[in-house]
């Protein structure tokens, strides 16, 4: 039995850009803030506002990027809701967390019961009365890459059809201020450390509506060279293309001169001389940042352009197939193999 | 007691996070629960934390709940007897 097609039949973002909406691809919004919040739509257009009052900003942005796919799509129930968050429902744990410190002795249910991770996932199934598969991945700068794989895998096995795979993150003063310590974000030059939501459904069934094909994904441990040209080559071979057919690479290029150095280095390795993209002085970086790499890339190839704002060396072409690479400081890496219809 | 009443009014709003909702659509003697609010079993565990932390009022008795909670001005009534700050 032949291994079923999978494709990205729709992809939404709320983000630093535009919500829900690809006017980025035309006016995007680019900011010098080290941190930035999200833009966010109007969630009574989405949510009961009864319903919506003891969800944290995460799952309100979550809930409503699910829910506009799934309008779109028109698939009511998936088969999987696969969720990927590094840091969860942050908010709500660092006021718990707080409330404990206090030495509170009542603390709030809300913010106790909406703070594990997978929260955010449940609250998805719960909204949307699905009650198949539901699964969350916390698994640092892969966690989305993970939940893309978990998706893939299933449906390859039959499993699954349909799977509503998202990648989501919410960020703190707080937070952002330890992480600006370590350097990785919130250095001067560097995309701005920001929330995102980005909800996308995979369906084994083409239809028209459908933005690419995800082709391959492939995940490793630590970025052997020998390992990721091994990985590509199987990728590539499996959708029946060679290196010549890849139209661009998207890297999660960040302006940390180490982290772009890697991505330089890993590309040069895989596929020297094809066009570079990046995303994330667009979308902002977070743990999850790779899951708006897709979207981007997802929404390239269902236009048959690539805006000058994602390119490096602006130039007109359209794209036939796009690399995505992720990785954090070469350990954690995934390849992802976007094709167009 | 209208003042607490309305304080009270106030402090349910914020804590239960009832957006669209003002002090004057609450009626003082309408029942909190099973009426217009759609209040559940996890807002009244939210409103024990609020009788503690703003009156100092430890509701231990699941029974006694109920009649606190049955509108605000039962609750009004409860806080004026038994807070502690």
């Amino acid at each position: 039995m032949s291994q079923p097609k999978i494709y990205i039949q729709a992809a939404e973002q709320v983000s630093i850009q535009q919500p829900l909406s690809q006017q980025w691809m035309s006016e995007p919004i680019l900011t010098d803030q080290l941190l930035a919040t999200a833009t966010v739509p109007n969630y009574r257009d989405f949510i009961d506002p009864r319903e919506a009052r003891r969800m944290g900003g995460l799952i309100k942005r979550a809930l409503v990027t699910t829910l506009k796919v799934l309008r779109d799509t028109g698939v009511e129930h998936p088969d999987a809701f696969i969720t990927g968050t590094s840091i969860g429902s942050l908010d709500y744990t660092e006021r718990f967390l707080d409330a404990l410190d206090e030495s509170e002795e009542a603390l709030s249910p809300t913010y106790f019961m909406q703070s594990p991770h997978n929260t955010v996932g449940s609250a998805l199934a719960i909204h949307t009365r699905s009650h198949g598969y539901n699964t969350t991945y916390s698994h640092g700068a892969c966690s989305f890459d993970w939940a893309v794989m978990d998706a893939w895998i299933q449906m390859q096995l039959g499993k699954i059809r349909t799977a509503l795979v998202g990648g989501y993150e919410e960020m703190t003063q707080d937070y952002f201020e330890l992480l600006q310590k370590t350097g990785y974000v919130g250095q001067p030059g560097m995309a701005p450390c920001a929330e995102m939501s980005m909800s996308m459904m995979l369906n084994t069934q083409c239809s028209d509506n459908c933005l690419c094909q995800l082709a391959g994904v492939a995940m490793g441990n630590l970025a052997y060279r020998e390992r990721m040209r091994q990985q590509l080559a199987q990728m590539l071979n499996a959708a029946h293309l060679t290196a010549a057919d890849v139209s661009a690479v998207m890297t999660g290029k960040n302006g940390n001169p180490d982290n772009d150095a890697c991505y330089d280095g890993i590309v040069d390795d895989l596929l020297p001389g094809v066009p570079l993209l990046r995303y994330k002085h667009l979308f902002g970086e977070n743990y999850t940042a790779s899951a708006m790499g897709v979207y981007a890339a997802a929404h390239c190839l269902a236009q048959g352009m690539v805006p000058d704002c994602l390119q490096e060396q602006p130039r007109l072409f359209k794209p036939c197939a796009i690399l995505l690479v992720n990785q954090m400081d070469q350990q954690e890496y995934s390849l992802m193999l976007l094709t167009k219809i | 007691m209208e003042e607490l009443i309305q304080e009270l009014k106030e402090g349910i709003i914020e804590v239960l996070n009832l957006d669209g909702v003002t002090p004057e659509d609450i009626d003082a003697d309408a029942p909190l629960f099973g009426g217009d609010l759609g209040l559940d079993s996890i807002d009244a565990l939210e409103l024990i934390v609020l009788m503690d932390k703003k009156y100092g009022i430890k509701l231990k008795d699941p029974s006694e709940g109920k009649k606190v909670f049955l509108s605000v001005a039962t609750m009004a009534k409860f806080v004026s007897e038994n807070r502690t700050k």
